[in-house]
């Protein structure tokens, strides 16, 4: 029952969103519109799940662990600041805007900058043309990276057609190769979870 | 523009605070990093209501009371708390989830596979064009190899094995590619950054930032001691 | 000898601080005394242009912002100039976004292109900001049968009166849909472009582009890629931003990767011939 019903669920509902994409029915379509509107609210719902443990991780290093109990504070009030003042001003209101603009954008776009300088480092010591294969890696790469840059063309006028055709040719074929190998495993991992073979997604919380 | 200075000093402070990981580990980018946390929190928690509200609540107080429906098939997901109930939270977890990959599965083989079948079938040689038949004649046989590649069950031989090779130069040359354009995204996340950090007044914030590790980096050679490496 | 082996060790040994300071002096000297290096325009920007040209006047355009505060630098400053040359042209703009933060930048994008959002007096008629739909590609599937789901825009204004929304019922009557976005284009292909036939076009990070190469120009249209799609953008529809002035920085970073990893194979090459002497 409390892995069997789940299943099923699971694939009355696989088995209708794929019916409904090749089928046109007067019943069938409108009830999977439905159905998945639906599930949008739940998914709302659900971000629920992450404030209760967010709150209650930060809660528990301030008053039990006592490890960081400044920075776990700083989290707290952060995370307050943006849902009492989205609450009383609305997600649309300028000062909103504002404080999304000052506070989320420089932190966010940093975190992600920092792994420039990470690649950087790791490109230096982990770029090396141990093999053929290697090479040709390495050759491809460098070579994007001229084409991309103005200076690239300034080196060798035929940098960025050189770079294009990297991009245009060999690329293309093994991302589609790529592709298409994601696809089939997409259709078994389906096929599994309509046969209720797959369980992984049903772990269970604390 | 008082409260513009105000965000650029501020957003210069919070991006500095970061960046001093690449200094050494510091209570400075513990700070930034959990704020991050707690603010990328708070903004998704008020949009997601903000969805529910206009969703759910609306629609139930103009008459529509079926959207109400939704909102109490998920409050079971909250079982995920408990420890004796927590099988419940499958329950709507399992509609997300069947929801979540019929979008997508039906449609996927049709973009991401029958169609690149189709985008594949190139013409291989063109008299009028040698050139673009020398290019399709790569792409075509490097799907082939690229995809020959990956199967495992027997050992490739004879010009099976030749086209696996070329298949593996072709995936090496795309991982390239792609590292190539990677690298230049999370360079222009740098530019981005250190144009807000050139912009007036944030220069103050970047001059004393500059100061405390020039500062910091002679009490360290000084003291002989080796700082630990952020990487 | 000690001294070529000794140097041949230090090629491939540089502290990592000393390479994160040459990267941050690369990146930020070229901002501060720009060189000004020529720009040319790739084919996929091209592409993208054209198109956006080709539109006949009034058009609805629906613009998809799946922009998050991280990969705005890049992708930004392409929504702003992509956004410009809507306007030029008196295209008809829709703006929406799957993923939380993606509104709040197409507001942004308004009031740097348009002066105002929803303050200004052409707000519903020449574009709107439907805002936030949550579900992800769910959403998509739900948008893509019903344009008209939203009831309420980003501002929380009532949308069933809007003037520009009553030309849309059907994803049809977008002419086209340009996505922004820092993460996968299939859902978009999936979703839009096979089953409905929407046009698509893509202002992406730079490590989508790889990807969406399988695509183009079948599927996409055209694409921006990163921050110098940004650049060309900016040039051809002549209003010079933020990205213009990276172009030099990424230049002289590049030129410092492509010196190190050679140095890095140097120092490695020359280490392993050692050793095989030994």
């Amino acid at each position: 029952m409390k892995i069997k019903l789940p299943l099923a669920i699971t694939t009355i509902i696989l088995v209708l969103m794929v019916a409904d994409y090749f089928v046109k029915d007067p019943l069938l379509n409108p009830l999977v519109r439905d159905l998945t509107k639906a599930i949008l609210i739940m998914t709302a719902c659900a971000v629920g799940i992450g404030v209760i443990r967010l709150i209650k991780l930060n809660v528990d290093r301030i008053t039990v662990r006592k490890t960081n109990r400044l920075e776990s504070a700083i989290t707290l009030i952060a995370f307050a600041a943006f849902v009492i003042v989205g609450a009383i001003l609305g997600s649309g209101h300028p000062n909103y805007a504002y404080m999304f603009n000052t506070i989320i954008v420089p932190l966010d776009s940093t975190m992600f900058a920092l792994s420039g300088f990470y690649m950087a480092s790791a490109a230096y010591r982990a770029f090396r043309a141990r093999s053929e294969e290697a090479f040709v890696l390495l050759l491809a790469g460098v070579v994007v990276m001229l084409g991309q840059a103005p200076v690239g063309e300034v080196l060798w006028s035929a940098t960025p057609s050189l770079s294009q055709w990297i991009m245009d040719v060999p690329n293309t074929a093994g991302v589609r190769a790529l592709i298409m190998g994601i696809a089939i495993g997409m259709l078994s991992l389906t096929i599994r979870m309509i046969t209720g073979h797959e369980k992984g997604y049903l772990a269970s919380g604390e | 523009m008082i409260s513009e200075s105000v965000s650029i000093l501020i957003s210069a402070g919070l991006t500095l605070m970061a960046f001093s990981i690449l200094y050494r580990e510091n209570r400075a980018f513990r700070i930034a990093e959990y704020m991050y946390v707690g603010a990328g929190t708070g903004y998704g928690a008020v949009l997601s209501a903000k969805y529910v509200y206009d969703n759910v609540w609306i629609p139930v107080t103009k008459g529509e009371t079926v959207w109400l429906l939704p909102f109490l098939f998920s409050l079971p997901l909250y079982f995920y708390f408990s420890k004796r109930y927590s099988w419940i939270y499958r329950i709507p977890m399992a509609a997300i989830i069947g929801v979540g990959t019929g979008v997508i599965v039906a449609a996927d083989f049709k973009s991401r596979f029958t169609e690149q079948i189709r985008m594949t079938i190139l013409p291989l040689f063109t008299a009028k064009d040698l050139y673009g038949s020398f290019n399709n004649i790569i792409i075509v046989f490097g799907v082939l190899g690229a995809l020959m590649f990956f199967y495992f069950s027997r050992e490739p031989k004879g010009p099976i094995r030749v086209l696996t090779t070329y298949g593996k130069y072709i995936l090496m040359a795309s991982f390239g590619a792609a590292f190539g354009q990677s690298f230049m995204g999370r360079l222009s996340l740098v530019i981005g950054r250190f144009q807000t950090l050139f912009e007036w007044p944030a220069w103050i914030l970047v001059l004393t930032a500059f100061g405390i590790v020039a500062i910091s980096v002679m009490r360290d050679l000084s003291s002989k001691k080796k700082p630990r490496s952020s990487a | 000898m000690a001294k070529k082996d000794n140097l041949s060790e230090r090629l491939s040994k540089i502290d990592n601080r000393v390479i994160f300071l040459l990267l941050a002096i690369c990146l930020g000297l070229p901002l501060l005394i720009p060189i000004g290096l020529p720009l040319g325009i790739s084919t996929g920007t091209s592409s993208f242009y054209k198109y956006v040209e080709g539109l006949p006047s009034g058009s609805l355009v629906a613009c998809v912002y799946e922009i998050s505060a991280s990969v705005s630098p890049e992708v930004y400053p392409q929504a702003v100039a992509v956004t410009a040359h809507l306007k030029s042209r008196n295209l008809k703009i829709v703006a929406l976004g799957f993923s939380v933060t993606g509104p709040m930048f197409a507001d942004n994008a308004f009031r740097d292109v348009f002066g105002a959002s929803r303050e200004h007096e052409l707000y519903g008629k020449s574009f709107v900001n439907l805002g936030y739909i949550a579900g992800g590609e769910a959403a998509m599937k739900v948008f893509a049968t019903n344009p008209r789901m939203v009831e309420k825009d980003f501002y929380g204004r009532d949308t069933k009166d809007m003037q520009i929304l009553q030309e849309v019922s059907s994803p049809k009557d977008f002419k086209l849909m340009i996505v922004y976005s820092g993460d996968w284009m299939e859902p978009y292909v999936r979703q839009f472009g096979d089953p409905h036939g929407v046009p698509i076009a893509s202002g992406v990070t730079s490590t989508i582009v790889p990807r969406i190469m399988a695509f183009y120009p079948a599927k996409i249209k055209g694409y921006l890629t990163g921050l110098r799609g940004a650049a060309e953008y900016e040039l051809l529809v002549k209003r010079p931003g933020s990205a213009l002035g990276g172009m030099d920085a990424q230049s002289a970073a590049h030129l410092l990767i492509i010196g190190l990893v050679i140095a890095g194979n140097a120092g490695y090459l020359v280490g392993r011939f050692r050793r095989k002497e030994a």
